[in-house]
């Protein structure tokens, strides 16, 4: 019987179990923010051009980023946590007409410079995919 | 406790786990985020770890997953409970080896490393290593239901005829 | 049984636990290995892995090709699907010049040019469906799609005359089926597979896809939606339906879907703009200019995405009234009509799936 009574109370060990736990999420949460930097705390925009690596910028800051490949020009604008294509030297300007993307998943296209920016993380997106 | 008791309630523990993994499957006891429940089978392991002893609480544990995933899952949220439950096992049975803690902090600790065992195995099979950016999440959720898990069978205890939980050692 | 026999006979208490250590052994063996061969029922585990997905997007068929994975993992699937895209391009696109469709092109008014099994089924069904809209969906459209050059965006309106000499020179009717060939009688004819390939290509990735084992995945041809299976955690996926009216991506509504095509024509796709006129690339073979039905867009949901390529088309050259007879008549087939004013029209079948925004 005494046995369980002292398993019903917390014994001044359980310390011990309670410190290692904490321990244990502040390294992870240390190392997550260290390893996986603004992407774990917030939406970015992939930027994923013909032959390049992509690359990625956080969507809460505003700025501008011209994108050059070999197929051409584009201008990406990243505007109160939205992106959208502010300029191309294609032809159709398509991209162009897209509206602002900024939902997890949501994605342009420039279609003759080969180029797509995705929107990775943040808040999620209610559909899969659009059909046009 | 007889020998033909103790293979009795742990067939009945078995039972009683698979039931509590299905009624899980059908209301489940959400967080809110994706991939933590309560896990309402590990009162039954850890009650069985106190009653019966490591080794049937392991049989009880392997006996469940296979049941579970059987009936309803498949093969890798096999792999991942397995992951989870072995691990969580292991480490509960060395802290109540040593005596020195309550079953809630026991349990506690069994909460947070079937989460670690679970994303462990969840990183081997996706090979993406970005998972572990859910450990802090899963550690603050795998203490919480632990330590809920590890109340749940202390009052299972208090309910249950006093032999069950005197008998081991 | 067994065990417990075992039991019985042993009364060393770590001999029995050894026993329980080999059996958990053989037991999470067993677990793991007959567990991939037992189904899944995925509405009572509800996605206990968070879904972990992989997506691509590639460029073929002048197009943007992206692909989604859901409860998947293998990335190199989806460059499968890539290959077999490009495989098939090679056979049905007319930009490409070593192309079947390019060939059957050049050999108008000369010589049938034999083709394969995949370009026959394609022309094949596009002369069914020549039948099914009087004429209207033509394969045959390439010299005045060539004509008015809409696709890049550098078109003019061409003059009546041009229009007339290349309005001449479209008629299914003149296109011949003797077993693998397939022959355009007329010198100057082309062929032109723009508006049923890409339906075609999304069923062959779909196969592909279905071999390789994929459960539950998203293939979007520029626009052109085909999906396997719902979401991992079993309900449907979410698809939004283009705003005729609005800048790209703005959605007038969404429709649920599970193992079905979603293909979507309409005025808004690909256009250039002449004194304030806007000029579509969905070209009526019976006036040599953008097809004026009364429809802004109109949207088709069947299980084969060839269908759904045609029927959209098919049904935007229609219009209302008898685009919808079409549509009934082919069966699993359901249709949502936008039409010049904004008003929405869909068939029966549609409704329980249809979400309108705002």
């Amino acid at each position: 019987m005494s046995k369980q009574r002292s398993r019903w109370k917390l014994t001044k060990f359980d310390v011990l179990i309670f410190a290692g736990i904490i321990l244990l999420f502040a390294g992870s949460l240390f190392w997550t923010i260290a390893y996986f930097g603004d992407s774990a705390l917030g939406a970015y925009v992939r930027v994923c051009s013909e032959d390049e690596p992509a690359e990625r910028y956080p969507l809460r800051e505003d700025r501008e980023i011209r994108i050059q490949s070999a197929n051409g020009e584009n201008v990406l604008r990243i505007k109160d946590g939205q992106a959208f294509i502010s300029y191309a030297d294609c032809p159709d300007q398509y991209c162009v007409e897209h509206k602002p993307i900024g939902k997890s998943k949501e994605s342009i296209v420039c279609l003759p410079n080969q180029l797509v920016i995705t929107i990775e993380g943040g808040e999620a997106w209610e559909l899969d995919d659009v059909a046009n | 406790m007889l020998r033909t008791e103790k293979i009795v309630l742990c067939a009945v523990l078995t039972a009683l786990a698979a039931v509590f993994s299905y009624v899980e499957a059908l209301i489940p006891f959400s967080f809110g985020i994706p991939g933590i429940k309560l896990g309402l089978a590990n009162v039954v392991i850890v009650f069985a770890l106190y009653s019966l002893g490591f080794r049937f609480a392991l049989l009880i544990s392997c006996l469940r997953i296979l049941l579970v995933s059987a009936l309803f899952a498949n093969m890798t949220m096999a792999l991942y409970s397995l992951a989870g439950a072995l691990l969580s096992l292991a480490v509960m049975g060395a802290l109540q080896r040593t005596g020195l803690f309550s079953t809630i902090g026991v349990s506690a600790a069994g909460g947070v490393f079937h989460n670690i065992g679970q994303l462990i195995a969840a990183v081997l099979v996706v090979e993406t290593v970005s998972l572990l950016g859910y450990l802090p999440v899963l550690i603050a959720a795998g203490t919480v239901t632990g330590i809920l898990i590890g109340m749940i069978t202390e009052l299972a205890f208090s309910h249950t005829n006093k032999t069950a939980g005197q008998a081991q050692k | 049984m067994l065990w417990f026999g075992y039991l019985k006979m042993n009364e060393s208490k770590l001999f029995l636990g050894k026993k329980i250590g080999v059996f958990c052994f053989f037991l999470a063996v067993l677990c793991i290995l007959t567990c991939s061969g037992c189904g899944k029922t995925d509405e009572n585990v509800k996605a206990e892995q968070n879904g972990s997905s992989v997506s691509d997007t590639g460029f073929f068929l002048d197009t943007a090709v992206t692909i989604t994975l859901y409860d998947w993992s293998e990335e190199e699937t989806i460059q499968k699907a890539f290959a077999e895209i490009q495989r098939l391009e090679q056979l049905l696109s007319v930009e490409l010049e070593d192309s079947e469709a390019a060939a059957i092109s050049a050999g108008a008014g000369k010589q049938p040019a034999a083709v394969s099994e995949e370009t026959l089924e394609v022309v094949k069904t596009a002369q069914a469906y020549a039948e099914k809209s009087g004429g209207k969906f033509d394969i045959t459209i390439g010299p005045l799609i060539s004509l008015w050059n809409i696709h890049d965006g550098t078109g003019y309106v061409p003059k009546a005359e041009e229009r007339e000499a290349a309005k001449a020179l479209v008629g299914y009717e003149d296109l011949t089926i003797s077993g693998n060939r397939v022959f355009l009688r007329r010198d100057g004819m082309a062929l032109n597979l723009g508006a049923i390939a890409k339906g075609y290509v999304s069923d062959r990735v779909k196969d592909l896809l279905k071999r390789e084992g994929v459960e539950h995945a998203v293939i979007n041809l520029g626009g052109n939606v085909a999906v396997i299976g719902g979401k991992p955690d079993g309900t449907p996926f979410k698809i939004g339906v283009q705003d005729p009216f609005g800048e790209t991506g703005e959605i007038i509504g969404m429709i649920e879907l599970e193992d079905v095509s979603l293909i979507s024509s309409g005025n808004y796709e690909r256009y250039f703009e002449q004194d304030g006129v806007r000029y579509h690339h969905i070209l009526d073979p019976d006036s040599g200019a953008p097809a004026e039905a009364g429809l802004s867009a109109v949207t088709v949901l069947t299980e084969k995405g060839i269908d759904g390529d045609a029927l959209s088309t098919s049904v935007f050259l229609l219009g209302a009234e008898k685009g919808l007879e079409l549509v009934k008549s082919i069966e699993g087939a359901e249709a949502l009509l936008v039409d010049a004013d904004g008003t929405i029209t869909m068939t029966d079948g549609l409704k329980e799936k249809w979400t309108a925004y705002e």
